[in-house]
């Protein structure tokens, strides 16, 4: 059964008659005009494919569920697979396993929940500790070693350049620059008290 | 360097907060929520062939609060016409004009709105579509893109429905009052006690938490009185906390002139003479009067209260 389509001020549920009304409709609990834009899926019976039993000895059995008949093979290491296990992504057809090694190997694009932004990371890694000057000593090799260390990695999966890894890299060689100059030139002044 | 092809379309701008910003996209087969914390980001996908509803809700215009924020930032750029300083007048006209542009913006963006997605298991708020204007636009993209999936969306005809509407409403969850008045009469009893405490011992500068807890009396009627909004039905109670209102007021008049006094004797004294030990924050009528008062409202109020609750 589908879930009621509430308001989203007051969690009024909203009546059939308000769905899809191209001039929207007023909330009876709080007034408000809402639009509501209800779709087949709300009616749609949703129920999941039972595996079929083995019948007979010659026929191939799931690799998790020996008593279920095989529905098709994983795509990537070829066990069979009944209808309970066959995970569907892309066309492809992956047991639990691999799909597990795929979620943690970051090689399942379309199911990622959560990317770092080491581009984000060695940026700030490259201008944060400037502002106080000292800690660049830390902060631009840090930049640094993230750009060279993750250069590869992907970024986020929504369209972005490289241009942050760039500008950490600049800033974080002109900060080592800096930096050593001002050792050197500390260095060649004369102690202050010095004969 | 080029981004390489993605498959997602931008379907709204960002919508920023203080620690990151969500935005949407659009892919062939789904809609993706990014949640950004500027160093990670977090990702929400909704099969368009599992979306069941999208419901928009117009949300209260805040055209009072647009105005008075906009006579703010208007007063603060005019402030540097009072300074002579280049640098404060500079701060000031930098600063009020900023304020003034942000509300601007905040008008033109139109009126607010809120977004919900249903799916069978979940109901999501897509925090990025905030304007009814920004709203419709993106209903019109997505229906688009739902319905090839889905198939064609039927426009039921208009026709008054309130009454069916209102035959389905659920029964209302009836909410307790809160405690706030019984705290703000048990206060009204502790400074009764604090006043008299005062007028029997006048050395023991015992007058001088009075301004703090008097501040603190009006702070708390006034919550409750804000708060109290229509849900709370005890109108003696409420009678009682505006009636105090204006005794406070009354009291506070009294303290200040004391205490302007007290401060008007000290500048013709020498530095180091210690007034404050000598200090009356009440004369004696009208430190009876303050605790009379402060005893019959709080004894009324946690009467009435008591009796309220009870079945």
């Amino acid at each position: 059964m589908s879930q009621a389509i509430l308001c989203g001020e007051c969690s009024w549920p909203l009546p059939r008659e308000f769905w899809n009304r191209v001039e929207g409709a007023r909330c009876p609990g709080c007034r408000r005009r809402v639009d509501v834009a209800v779709f087949p899926a709300l009616e749609r019976v949703r129920s999941g494919a039972l595996p079929q039993a083995v019948l007979a000895d010659t026929e191939a059995s799931c690799f998790y569920h020996p008593e279920s008949r095989a529905a098709v093979p994983c795509d990537e290491c070829g066990r069979f697979l009944c209808g309970l296990c066959d995970i569907e992504l892309d066309g492809k057809h992956l047991c639990p396993a691999c799909f597990q090694t795929g979620l943690s190997s970051n090689k399942l694009e379309n199911v990622e929940t959560r990317r770092i932004m080491y581009d984000t990371l060695a940026l700030v890694a490259a201008t944060f500790p400037v502002l106080l000057i000292w800690p660049a000593i830390v902060g631009a090799p840090t930049a640094l070693f993230i750009v060279f260390r993750r250069w590869r990695t992907p970024l986020s999966i929504l369209p972005r350049t490289r241009i942050r890894f760039y500008l950490a890299a600049l800033l974080a060689l002109a900060e080592i620059v800096g930096i050593g100059f001002l050792i050197w030139a500390i260095a060649r002044v004369p102690r202050l008290g010095a004969r | 360097m080029a981004a390489r092809k993605s498959l997602y379309r931008r379907l709204t701008g960002r919508r920023r907060t203080p620690l990151g910003y969500s935005q949407l996209w659009l892919a062939p087969d789904h809609i993706l929520l990014v949640k950004s914390t500027r160093v990670a980001e977090h990702y929400q996908r909704f099969a368009l062939a599992d979306i069941q509803a999208l419901v928009v809700t117009e949300l209260p215009d805040r055209i009072p609060l647009q105005i008075a924020l906009g006579g703010a930032a208007l007063l603060w750029t005019l402030a540097a016409l009072a300074v002579s300083s280049l640098f404060a007048k500079g701060f000031f006209l930098i600063t009020g004009a900023l304020a003034i542009s942000a509300v601007i913006v905040d008008i033109a963006r139109g009126p607010r709105c809120r977004c919900h997605l249903h799916t069978a298991v979940s109901r999501e708020l897509l925090a990025p579509v905030g304007r009814i204007q920004k709203a419709r636009a993106f209903l019109d993209e997505v229906r688009a893109a739902i319905e090839g999936v889905q198939g064609h969306i039927e426009h039921l005809p208009a026709e008054p429905v309130y009454q069916t509407a209102l035959a389905d409403r659920p029964p209302e969850v009836p909410q307790p009052p809160g405690y706030l008045p019984e705290m703000v009469f048990m206060l009204f009893l502790l400074d009764a006690a604090l006043v008299l405490a005062d007028l029997r011992f006048p050395r023991n500068q015992i007058g001088s938490a009075l301004p703090t807890t008097f501040f603190a009396e009006i702070v708390l009627v006034v919550v409750a009185l804000v708060r109290r909004a229509g849900r709370d039905s005890r109108r003696v109670i409420y009678g009682v906390m505006v009636a105090a209102l204006l005794c406070i007021g009354w009291d506070a008049v009294n303290l200040t002139r004391s205490f302007t006094a007290l401060a008007m004797e000290a500048s013709h004294l020498p530095p180091p003479t210690r007034l404050m030990v000598s200090w009356e924050p009440l004369a004696h009528g009208e430190a009876i009067f303050a605790a009379a008062w402060r005893i019959g409202a709080g004894v009324l109020g946690l009467v009435s209260a008591y009796l309220s609750r009870t079945p």
